[in-house]
């Protein structure tokens, strides 16, 4: 039965925000509302536009709406440029016994000609808030609206219970992505903190003001009343410090386990690549060994063309050609005839001396060049070559058949050798090693990261002690401190014991919300999967085994879905765009758990998205169309 | 595959406050100032009187 403490949203009007003209009117409480809206018809401007209002008071709104990917994105109708316009949204809904309408209302132009140089194209001129409660039995205007939102735990919920395609990816990187962590766990620190705490620390500080305006008020001495006010800001400066000294602390211990973590998953990597670099070990060795033996082959057969050169000259020509050649240059004096000491010596020793070959007389040059004939005697083989004949066997040689041996041998050669680099680096292993080397440059990122932090840490706590010096010298030297001292050191000490209990919480709830998913996720996927998240992890889990790498698309998507639904606050869900890659049964399934578990699920999705998810959650749809040209024009 | 209801997360908020509750019940008794936070009497007394008040607690 519908709880009246229950967040309901009953009416959704928007008029002329980026041309979007509709109203969505919800089904009553405890049913579930589908509204079918074709592409470009405002979906997605509409989740954008409640988290814009929700998230942002009337002061800080301008430039802070954003639009898939664009941010800053423009509000105003760009269809009418460069007249003044204004455009409203209205959110109806009620919440513990009471109703709430909060309205926005945006005036200013929209020039084309900015939009077209690059800006968003905006000229807002006022942006004003209001949320009338219980039609107008109180009234509250400008950033008060937003706290409202606030007390009834809207703006906190802002980015879960409005969930898109958008979202659905940021929560499934927080799910495998490591560098994502920081991200996580402010998102989780923010859910996990009590309001009640959060109070209780505001009353804290507001005690110590107090105190310390009381002691302001009472003192008459200038030097002391420095002295109190200086105690003053070192309380509120040692406050920041410490509270900067937890923060760091927090994300270094993140990181330390993140990068723990990594360095476990690329040992894991590591043992994976030398597996099965071992099963492919004996693989290569006879690889290698049979490469090998090609080779040897290859080069046996090209000595054997070498060796039988003749045979293949002997191929292509006749041997007398050779002998004919042979004789040539014997006949010629090509080279030199054996030697002959006898002639040379009577051609050297004639007076004068006289060449006994054909009885010219020599001059100094010509004896010169007889001297020198004794050292020009060819090798006795190559006369010996010279004066033989050339003989060869007759076994025929054919070197179109030695051409294709080799031929084979070496396609041979090339196929083992392909065949080798695939086993040394199979794209099993390719990916592992892909995935150690990403995984090695995170953790070189995030130990970059933490010397940095450990750095800022030293030096804050290096100014904390600083800080805290003066402080002690300062209350040394004032009397009337020492007099309130009680009081303050009660105030440290509340305060100390809020944040002990904070993170005590911390830790327990996170517990709870992580058991949440995980039953939410076993519910949806079958009992095999589960979820887990930590104060810096939040992981997919099958058969127990709790990884980055566990589940596909459809899997994380529904972890997505589930994440968002333990940290949100508020009841319903409004979601666009909803079940991605998933097939019927998940679809259905998912429909199925959230009927069973939100009191309202607002669905705004593609006519074709209706298979197997809208029917479950209601049979009842309403088309909506943008009207447009809806916008309201203002006289200049 | 039959769907179960698991959601407790309205109740999450529940669960946590009144466990914070019940964590800072007992720190209470050790500290004054956060008693009279707790019980929302904080603004009832003025520094003085707290100022006195634990003077007379830690005599």
């Amino acid at each position: 039965m519908m709880s009246d403490k229950s967040l309901h949203f009953s009416i959704i009007n928007v008029e002329g925000y980026r041309g979007r003209n509709f109203k969505l009117k919800m089904q009553a409480p405890s049913k579930q509302s589908v509204f079918v809206m074709e592409g470009n018809t405002g979906k997605t401007t509409l989740i954008e536009l409640l988290r814009w209002c929700f998230k942002y008071p009337q002061s800080r709104a301008e430039g802070k709406f954003r639009h898939m990917f664009t941010e800053p994105a423009h509000v105003l109708d760009w269809d009418f440029p460069n007249k003044k316009q204004r455009c409203k949204i209205e959110i109806h809904f009620s919440k513990n016994g009471h109703n709430y309408m909060f309205r926005r209302t945006t005036e200013g132009e929209y020039s084309k000609e900015e939009a077209n140089e690059g800006e968003i194209g905006d000229n807002i001129s006022k942006i004003e808030d209001v949320i009338e409660v219980d039609m107008g039995a109180e009234v509250y205007r400008g950033d008060d609206a937003h706290t409202v939102l606030t007390e009834l735990g809207i703006t906190a919920s802002a980015d879960y219970f409005l969930f898109d395609g958008e979202r659905a990816r940021e929560y499934m990187q927080f799910a495998s992505d490591r560098s994502k962590v920081q991200e996580l766990v402010d998102a989780v620190d923010k859910r996990v903190t009590p309001r009640r705490l959060v109070e209780y620390s505001r009353d804290l500080n507001e005690l110590e003001e107090r105190v310390f305006q009381e002691l302001g008020s009472r003192v008459t001495d200038r030097g002391l009343s420095r002295v109190l006010n200086r105690l003053h800001d070192l309380g509120l400066e040692i406050a920041n410090a410490r509270r900067e000294q937890r923060r760091l602390d927090d994300e270094i211990g993140a990181l330390e386990r993140t990068a723990k973590q990594l360095e476990g998953n690329i040992a894991e990597l590591n043992d994976k690549i030398i597996s099965i670099k071992s099963k492919n070990l004996n693989q290569i060795t006879i690889l290698n060994n049979e490469i090998k033996n090609i080779k040897d082959g290859i080069y046996r057969e090209r000595s054997s063309i070498y060796e039988n050169f003749l045979k293949l000259i002997s191929h292509v020509s006749d041997k007398e050609i050779i002998n004919k050649i042979k004789t040539k240059i014997r006949e010629r004096g090509k080279l030199p005839e054996p030697y002959r000491k006898d002639l040379i010596n009577l051609c050297l020793e004639s007076d004068p001396p006289l060449c006994h070959i054909c009885g010219r007389e020599l001059d100094k040059k010509s004896k010169e060049r007889i001297k020198l004939l004794g050292k020009q005697v060819a090798p006795h083989n190559v006369q010996v070559f010279l004066s033989s004949d050339i003989s060869y066997e007759t076994t025929p040689f054919d070197p179109n058949k030695k051409y294709f041996e080799i031929e084979k041998l070496l396609e041979e050669l090339e196929s083992k050798e392909k065949k080798l680099d695939r086993v040394q680096l199979s794209s099993e292993e390719k990916n592992l090693m892909k995935d150690r080397d990403k995984k090695l440059a995170l953790l070189y990122k995030h130990q970059e990261h933490l010397g940095d932090l450990r750095g800022e840490l030293d030096a804050c706590v290096g100014e904390i002690r600083r800080l805290e010096g003066e402080e002690k010298e300062l209350k040394k030297k004032s009397k009337l401190w020492r007099e309130y001292r009680i009081i303050l050191d009660e105030i440290e000490s509340a305060k100390n014991i809020i944040e002990e209990t904070k993170k005590e919480i911390k830790k327990y709830t996170i517990n709870i919300i992580s058991e949440t998913i995980g039953k939410s996720v076993k519910s949806i996927l079958g009992p095999r999967f589960s979820a887990k998240l930590t104060e810096d992890s939040l992981y997919l889990g099958e058969n127990e085994v709790f990884h980055p790498e566990v589940g596909g698309m459809s899997g994380r998507l529904v972890l997505a879905y589930c994440f968002a639904e333990g940290m949100t606050r508020v009841d319903p869900m409004i979601i666009d765009t909803p079940v991605g890659k998933m097939d019927d049964s998940q679809r259905e399934q998912l429909a199925g758990h959230l009927k069973a578990n939100h009191r309202q699920v607002i669905l705004l999705c593609l006519s074709t998205e209706l298979d197997s998810f809208a029917p479950v959650l209601s049979p009842k749809r309403t088309k909506i169309q943008n009207k447009r040209g809806n916008v309201t024009w203002l006289k200049s | 595959m039959k769907v179960e209801r698991v959601n407790i997360k309205k109740e999450i908020d529940e669960i946590m406050e009144e466990k914070a509750k019940d964590i800072l019940n007992k720190k209470k008794k050790e500290n004054t100032v956060l008693r009279l936070i707790m019980e929302n009497k904080i603004d009832d007394f003025s520094v003085d009187e707290i100022k006195d008040l634990l003077v007379k607690e830690q005599s």
